[in-house]
């Protein structure tokens, strides 16, 4: 199959995935027990009678419930995600929050990968040796560390006893030079999360391409061993990396949830635990919509680098 | 000459011949000479040191959760022991006990900001964990087996409906599809656990779906429907038990991925109620300590201990499981990774 209908048929088969994410998104306010206006108004039984009629009427409660869905949907295109009555227009909660969650991934992202690499393939070269039990017994502790308790203590450490870091973060804008060395911490306990996964897949890789007969052949050239490791194990086992580095993004989402309560960061997670807390449901829902669609995209952008990277692999 | 064994009817050979070959193996069809695959994985599983301390650590700690308090049913003592110096719940403000005293000998752990003797909720805290833990990957390997066993086997349409609910649950992350549930059931124990089914299931499906579509090829599987085996028959007695061991040791390393959700639920203030001794529960107070800033001395105790047994437990589930996959499979042929959550 060429790349090209292979890109085709993988997006094709994006969209019934995206259905269903919307649909299981749209559910979250069907499946809630009790009357779905009652909750949304904090089962205040003062509440206005009037905001109550017309939240049923935005929600378009008086139709059927597949009109609802697709209404919904409509909305969802525009990127309408309905107007909360505790904190407003929904996608404007969102807007104003994603810069700060895209900002601690990435540089959590970026963390993993400087750490993972480097150490994955340290561990591979002197597989068997002590470096590679030193990295067998650390990934072993970072899978088995709580995220978020990871951050308190670093908090304890760094914050409250070196009084290096503030505890909250500073009142300026995202960008700002003391944001971004609040944001160290936090991003080390994202980056750190992800990276015993990464460098035990990354040694696996290699271990794997170091017992290959290229590298056989390279060697008996009397290429110098950091020529065989660097230039050539190394980008052929860079390739499974990539995906899993895609497929990371669920649990760096997952991480960084737990991680900005953590450390007050405002973010999509900080503001997605506020709202389930508040029962503020809308904001719920756009805020899980918008992870659902994000790791499909992430998960077709990681079949499509592999497939462009390793041309032998075609389904 | 003609012997009958099962349906199948042997005839036109001599079996005086059959029994005066010279044998090609040592292989002999006496029973109890050879071991069964369980038996010899168990026979490894004994031999790896750093499994069986994993597994002594999970007992000891099962141990001390169940005995940290006498427990009751319908006001019938079944468990009258109590390990646990303190009760977990007294608020020791009220007998005079100082909230966040030091670790000492009459407080281990020191006490938290409301007095209370953090060692006794600590080795109590084990409950809640463990307990949800263990149900939790049990109910979800009860819905996910079954399912994955019936898409892998039947194939067609079934298969295609219940892997497209798969990929469609994969899209979320376990975190997050787990704090939707709670979203709209609100939050509790079997809230909880009804969370963390939902969001398990779908990793014993693929995994055993995978395997099956392996084992299916087997010759064995090809004779057993010549025989005309049942297809339920042949799927329970011959297909799933040949493709359970990825599953058991997906099982076990998710028990850790199922404690550390429940330890971040709690944390977040969305698992038990504030006055739990889970361990999530008691460190999201230990936050709130560290953002007003200490007054006097910084009360790491309150931090430090509660998180370190979250890690032991992990760490110990995490040595079993491995110990169990080098035990059904000592030449490492099967990956089964890393699943997701194991960064939470």
């Amino acid at each position: 199959m060429s790349l090209r209908r292979y890109v085709i048929k993988r997006l094709l088969m994006v969209i019934p995935v995206l259905f269903g994410v919307s649909v299981i998104t749209f559910s979250i306010m069907q499946l809630v027990p009790g009357d779905i206006v009652d909750v949304l108004l904090g089962m205040d039984p003062n509440a206005d009678p009037e905001a109550a009629e017309r939240l049923r009427q935005e929600l378009h409660l008086d139709r059927p419930i597949w009109e609802q869905y697709l209404l919904w949907l409509a909305g969802v295109l525009q990127l309408d995600f309905g107007f909360s009555p505790i904190t407003g227009d929904v996608s404007e909660t969102i807007v104003t929050r994603l810069p700060a969650t895209i900002l601690l991934g990435a540089m959590g992202w970026v963390i993993a990968l400087v750490l993972a690499i480097p150490a994955g393939v340290y561990a591979a070269v002197n597989k068997d040796e002590l470096a590679d039990d030193v990295s067998r017994i650390a990934a072993l502790f970072g899978i088995a560390t709580p995220n978020f308790w990871l951050g308190l203590m670093l908090l304890l450490v760094f914050s409250l006893w070196l009084g290096w870091f503030p505890s909250i973060p500073p009142d300026v804008s995202l960008l700002h030079p003391s944001m971004l060395w609040y944001l160290l911490l936090p991003a080390i306990t994202l980056g750190t999360a992800s990276t015993a996964l990464l460098m035990r897949i990354m040694r696996s890789s290699m271990v794997e391409e170091l017992n290959k007969e290229y590298v056989r052949t390279a060697r008996a050239k009397g290429l110098p061993e950091r020529t065989v490791v660097l230039k050539h194990v190394l980008r052929n086992s860079l390739i499974s990396v990539v995906t899993v580095a895609a497929l990371m993004t669920a649990s760096i989402v997952d991480g960084a949830v737990v991680i900005e309560v953590v450390f007050s960061w405002p973010g999509l997670g900080e503001q997605l635990i506020t709202a389930i807390g508040q029962r503020d449901l809308l904001v719920v829902q756009g805020i899980v919509l918008l992870v659902g669609v994000s790791i499909v995209i992430a998960n077709l952008l990681a079949d499509l680098v592999y497939a462009w990277l390793d041309p032998r692999i075609r389904y | 000459m003609s012997t009958e064994r099962g349906r199948i009817r042997i005839t036109g050979f001599d079996p005086e011949r059959v029994e005066e070959r010279e044998p090609i193996s040592g292989w002999t069809d006496e029973v109890g000479t050879t071991k069964g695959r369980t038996e010899q994985a168990w026979e490894r599983f004994k031999r790896n040191r750093s499994a069986v301390g994993g597994a002594l650590v999970i007992v000891t700690m099962a141990v001390l959760a169940v005995f940290a308090r006498p427990i009751e049913v319908m006001s019938i003592v079944v468990q009258p022991f109590a390990i646990a110096p303190y009760d977990p719940a007294e608020l020791g403000l009220l007998q005079g006990i100082s909230a966040h005293k030091g670790p000492s000998v009459d407080h281990l752990f020191g006490t938290d900001h409301q007095g209370r003797d953090l060692f006794s909720r600590v080795i109590y805290g084990g409950r809640w964990s463990l307990s949800i833990g263990f149900i939790a990957v049990a109910l979800a390997l009860f819905v996910g087996v079954p399912l994955g066993a019936i898409s892998g086997y039947y194939g067609g349409w079934v298969d295609e409906l219940i892997m497209r609910i798969v990929d469609i649950l994969y899209a979320f992350p376990f975190l997050v599809l787990a704090l939707a549930v709670i979203a709209i059931l609100g939050r509790g124990y079997w809230e909880m656990v009804l969370a963390l089914t939902i969001v398990g299931w779908i990793s014993y499906a693929r995994l055993i779906r995978g395997e099956i579509l392996s084992v299916k090829e087997n010759e064995y599987v090809l004779a057993a429907k010549a025989l005309g085996a049942r297809d339920r028959s042949i799927i329970l007695k011959h297909i799933v038990p040949n493709a359970m061991a990825p599953v058991i040791v997906q099982a076990t390393l998710n028990v850790g991925v199922v404690v550390l959700a429940v330890a971040a639920l709690g944390f977040l203030g969305l698992g038990l109620g504030p006055a739990a001794a889970e361990w999530g529960t008691i460190l999201s107070y230990t936050q709130e300590t560290i953002i007003q800033g200490p007054d006097g001395a910084i009360p790491w105790w309150v931090t430090v201990f509660p998180g370190l047994s979250i890690v032991l437990f992990v760490m110990a589930i995490n040595l079993v499981g491995d110990g169990i996959r080098d035990a059904f499979d000592p030449q490492g042929e099967t990956d089964t990774g890393g699943d997701r959550g194991g960064a939470l």
